[in-house]
């Protein structure tokens, strides 16, 4: 497998989205066309099988989305299915995600909280993390009750871990140890 | 556990106030693929060769491949509970084990956790990584003490010294092992005298059945009193069973650099090669030779290094290369590790490519070959071609002195063996030599679990290599051997103590000599009636 693949073909369709000036709009509509993917598996799996020929999943492409969304995107599809390269989809969306975020100087952040928190409290956390990271945050919320409280907020690899989960672990530690000692 | 609730409430209530809103930064990434021990991870991006990696479910990893775009970890544990889309964390250390005395008695795997349903590990524990550079020149001395194995075939002919690495070599079933457990309990001698020798036994792919064997007798011999069994049966990850000899050496490092001395015994190599060659070839290396990876050959003399003895000089000592910084105040200088690995032949091919490498790292082997075995003579050491590189200087002065001749009058006869079978006439001479061999070779053979203190090894050495034992027949020899002990035990105290110093003169052969004619003649006179 060409692991360099979804690279050369993101690349290609970011390069498309500046010539024909519509950076903004093919970048939502990748989105969208991504949580469609995503939602109806059904259509994944036509999209991607072995056994329907070229010709017929282009026809289906063409008449679910043509119209709807750009024709960039209409024939980036239809070239994959030409190249048959269906199965790269979704790792060419991702690649392109990050490429349109590395060039707007975007930068997506996870932040993990136990609880829903209110609006406000995201608010002032993406203008400090702004401020402190100068890049144009993208908030990417996540729940999990297992954090018990404080939150986690990851990017880029990175990850700031303020949640009580940690802070009992560490206590947890601190007992298995002083037992084995005096053991 | 002695710990009580009021003090489990007191940490955690302190702890609790004195929360502050620190964190925690970590480097992550995410697991895309995971099958056959190796996980794939996304991000991860200064992870450094070699380094620990933990999984979400808490299974610890080792990252073996950098690659452009993902990180090739080996998982250390339960393979079912690392799953596509977990978070992989840097824990920025490299792969280590927690050792201390506490170990001593216990079966532990690989990671240092005990598996002998005893408990936790008790005592203060330091921290040795696995992989770790050999001592560089300045901070070893040459090898000079001897390691008696209480094998008479090996203490007399092929003796192995403290820091030495002796290849143990043969096809299945031709008492490899036993001889690493003779020499295990050989070492009881040692323990009670107080200098300690820690021995370290690493199963590798063995059965559980073949390790709790082994546990059984060493504690029935009282062995394990100063042994430590590292397993990893052939159930565990590869990862964990090329891993296992790098935490028997790290166990054996920590007695090595706090002045003591250890014994550490790799059973077996091959197995160990067999599990890299499975993780490589999963993690898309170029195969080599036999399918092994490139880095083989590496992966045994890195191991093999480490084996070593230490200078005297506590000064120099301390300042030896890459100490561990949770034993440096510890660390002291006249240690040694010395090291028996075990190399599985098949159909006694030596040249294969594991077998040469190891012969070429080691400093000697011991060759076991099955003919041998069963023709009854066991340990079936093929004693041609099985050599000391430097174990030699080790030897005792007297041991020298009685058994210098025994290796070459071995070969002789072997040779005129080959000639005798023909049948022809044979000179006295002729005669002579393959009488004195055939006396040889029985009086070397000994049985499973019965070490024989050195003192007793030159006495009765003294006797073959004398030709002591001409007159009586060869059926006899096992029953001269038991007689002579006894009567030198019984009678002769001083005699084998002065030969435990290493201490021989005229009188003593002198003595010897006439002990000997006289067990020689109850036999004959039992004999003749």
């Amino acid at each position: 497998m060409n692991l360099e693949i979804h690279l050369k073909y993101s690349k290609a369709l970011y390069e498309c989205s500046i010539t024909a000036n519509k950076e903004n709009k093919i970048f939502e509509e990748v989105n969208y066309i991504k949580n469609v993917f995503n939602e109806n598996t059904e259509l994944y799996n036509i999209f991607i099988s072995k056994f329907i020929t070229p010709t017929k999943k282009i026809k289906l492409i063409e008449k679910i989305f043509k119209g709807k969304i750009d024709e960039i995107i209409v024939n980036f599809l239809i070239i994959l299915i030409k190249n048959k390269k269906e199965l790269f989809l979704l790792p060419i969306i991702s690649s392109y995600i990050d490429l349109y975020y590395k060039k707007n100087n975007f930068l997506e952040v996870k932040v993990i909280t136990s609880q829903l928190v209110s609006d406000e409290f995201y608010n002032n956390l993406k203008i400090k993390l702004e401020r402190v990271l100068k890049k144009n945050i993208l908030l990417k919320k996540e729940i999990n009750e297992k954090i018990i409280g404080g939150l986690i907020i990851q990017f880029n690899g990175k990850e700031y871990d303020y949640s009580i989960k940690r802070h009992f672990e560490k206590i947890k530690d601190k007992i298995v140890s002083k037992e084995l000692y005096r053991l | 556990m002695l710990i009580k609730t009021t003090e489990i409430t007191e940490i955690i209530k302190r702890e609790i106030s004195n929360l502050e809103a620190d964190y925690d930064f970590n480097e992550i990434g995410y697991v895309i693929q995971a099958n056959d021990g190796i996980a794939r991870v996304y991000g991860l991006n200064n992870v450094r060769y070699n380094e620990l990696v933990e999984f979400e479910s808490g299974v610890k990893g080792i990252a073996l491949n950098l690659e452009e775009d993902n990180v090739g970890v080996v998982i250390m544990g339960p393979i079912d509970k690392v799953k596509e889309g977990d978070k992989v964390k840097r824990l920025k250390t490299i792969a280590s084990i927690m050792v201390g005395e506490g170990l001593l008695g216990r079966v532990i795997n690989p990671l240092g956790d005990p598996i002998d349903g005893k408990g936790p590990i008790p005592g203060p524990l330091y921290e040795m990584p696995l992989e770790r550079r050999a001592p560089w020149v300045i901070y070893r001395q040459p090898v000079k003490e001897p390691l008696q194995t209480g094998i008479k075939a090996i203490d007399s002919m092929i003796p192995i010294g403290r820091g030495q690495r002796e290849l143990i070599i043969g096809d299945r079933q031709t008492g490899k092992t036993a001889i690493a457990i003779d020499t295990i309990i050989a070492q009881r001698e040692n323990y009670l005298r107080g200098d300690i020798v820690y021995c370290i036994y690493v199963a590798i792919g063995q059965k559980n059945s073949s390790v709790a064997k082994i546990a059984k007798i060493l504690e029935k011999y009282g062995a394990m009193e100063y042994t430590i069994i590292v397993e990893a049966t052939a159930s565990d990850p590869a990862a964990l069973q090329f891993y296992a000899p790098y935490a028997g050496c790290a166990i054996g490092e920590y007695f090595r650099d706090t002045g003591r001395h250890a014994l550490v015994i790799y059973d077996d190599l091959s197995k160990q090669a067999i599990a890299y060659r499975e993780v490589s070839l999963i993690l898309r290396r170029p195969p080599g030779r036999e399918a092994y990876p490139g880095d083989i050959f590496y992966l045994h003399s890195r191991l093999l290094e480490r084996a070593a003895k230490i200078i005297e000089d506590d000064n120099v000592a301390r300042q030896m290369n890459d100490i561990p910084p949770s034993i440096r105040h510890l660390v002291k200088g006249g240690g040694s590790l010395t090291a028996l690995p075990i190399v599985e032949t098949q159909a006694g091919d030596v040249s294969a490519y594991i077998p040469t490498n190891v012969i070429s790292i080691t400093d000697g082997q011991i060759y076991l070959e099955s003919g041998l075995f069963n023709a009854g003579i066991r340990p079936a050491i093929n004693v041609g071609i099985s050599v000391s590189r430097v174990g030699g200087d080790a030897q005792i002065k007297a041991m020298k002195k009685v058994a210098g001749t025994l290796k070459i009058d071995q070969a002789q006869y072997r040779e005129l063996e080959a000639f005798a079978k023909f049948g022809s006439d044979l000179d006295p001479a002729t005669l002579a030599i393959l009488d004195k061999g055939a006396k040889n070779v029985e009086l070397l053979k000994q049985n499973q679990y019965s070490p024989m203190p050195v003192e007793e090894q030159i006495a009765l050495i003294y006797c073959g290599t004398k030709g002591l034992l001409k007159d009586i027949p060869i059926n006899k020899v096992k029953e001269f051997e038991n007689n002579y002990l006894a009567y030198l035990r019984n009678n002769h105290k001083d005699i084998l103590n002065t030969l435990k110093k290493g201490e021989i003169n005229d009188e003593i052969t002198n003595t010897l000599e006439k002990i000997a004619k006289i067990i020689c003649d109850q036999i004959l006179a039992n004999l003749k009636n």
